[in-house]
């Protein structure tokens, strides 16, 4: 189709939609459109992964990332009522100049690397000529896994010279067995520490939040069910809640 | 075949886009939103990488982006705390209003 693989296809039209999906971000006004919007990157980015061959970085990506971070956002723009403020219009002037100025400066500098390397230049391909260090290191790799000094594959091709652009996974077991087994040999002791930090980091947030609570004289102490934020920012589908019961409360 | 430098250029304009949305808006939620954008650019490099040269034998780029996850998931919850006891104390999430310290 086009004159491209199908893969390349599918690759352009998840890579789009992430690109639209991440202006959306930046651009929308409500901060839940915003949120949405992320976890449409964030599943287009998934796809990309699967275009890669790695599954275990799709799974994580969509239950950590789109499952578990997007739904406390959510949670707390619930809880906090943030309105649909006007976002970009009363900016200082500065920010608004020179916010886009500088991300495309950005956005030009990593594109000069990348047109100008390796990849791009010699179609991904990595050899020996143009790129000895990370030669060298593959060939290292290949020593520390197997224990002797590689020169040539099973198939007879040099070690030193990679076909390029693309890893075929073994057919025997997927990316994710493989990469267990990594997980829980190689990078143990990162494994142990990142359970850690994941138990201090509940218990951080845990107690930030809660010497907020105690702190907070709100109006409508009695009625957390409803709001978190003390009294309702007034016009809010929450005001008008609490008004009606109020009202009904009164009729009693 | 996909050439690993599409995955890079894809990567390099998600990070910017990232970058644009941290320096221009004032929702500090959203702040952090663009945060994790550019943290999930940057895990995309780290699989093209490792999917480019490591031929089924390195998962150091694999390793990373799990811990990178597992940061990301941990410093949204710290994050999010810390949004959520500032909105009580002065009632407005717009990182301009956060001066206290200017005083």
């Amino acid at each position: 189709m086009f004159g491209f693989p199908l893969e390349q296809i599918i690759f352009i039209v998840l890579s789009a939609l992430a690109i639209i999906t991440a202006m959306g971000l930046v651009i929308l006004k409500d901060p839940v459109h915003s949120a949405l919007s992320l976890v449409l990157t964030f599943f287009n980015v998934a796809g990309m992964y699967i275009l890669m061959g790695a599954e275990f970085m799709a799974a994580i990506q969509v239950l950590v990332y789109s499952g578990a971070i997007l739904v406390l956002f959510l949670f707390v723009i619930m809880l906090l009522q943030v309105r649909p403020g006007p976002s970009l219009n009363p900016l200082r002037f500065f920010q608004s100049k020179f916010a886009p100025v500088v991300g495309v400066a950005l956005l030009a500098e990593i594109l000069l690397v990348i047109l100008t390397s390796n990849f791009f230049i010699n179609g991904g391909k990595l050899t020996a000529d143009n790129n000895t260090q990370a030669a060298n290191m593959q060939k290292n790799v290949a020593y520390v896994v197997s224990g002797k000094i590689p020169l040539v594959d099973a198939k007879g091709g040099s070690l030193v010279t990679n076909t390029g652009n693309w890893y075929e996974p073994p057919a025997a077991s997927g990316h994710t067995a493989l990469f267990g087994k990594e997980l829980y040999s190689r990078f143990i002791l990162p494994f142990e520490i990142s359970s850690i930090i994941l138990l201090v980091a509940a218990i951080g947030a845990i107690v930030i939040s809660r010497s907020a609570l105690t702190r907070d004289p709100g109006e409508f102490r009695d009625k957390r069910g409803i709001s978190l934020a003390g009294a309702p920012a007034p016009g809010s589908p929450q005001a008008l809640e609490v008004e009606k019961e109020r009202k009904l409360i009164m009729k009693k | 075949m996909i050439p690993t430098a599409w995955f890079l250029i894809v990567s390099g304009i998600l990070f910017s886009i990232g970058m644009t949305g941290v320096l221009l808006r004032r929702n500090v939620l959203v702040i952090f939103m663009c945060v994790e954008l550019m943290m999930n650019a940057v895990n995309l490099t780290f699989v093209a990488f490792a999917r480019s040269f490591n031929k089924g034998i390195n998962f150091a780029g694999d390793g990373f982006v799990v811990f990178v996850v597992t940061v990301a998931a941990a410093e949204a919850a710290v994050g999010l705390a810390i949004i959520v006891s500032l909105a009580r104390q002065q009632e407005s999430i717009d990182a301009d209003s956060i001066d206290l310290l200017k005083e």
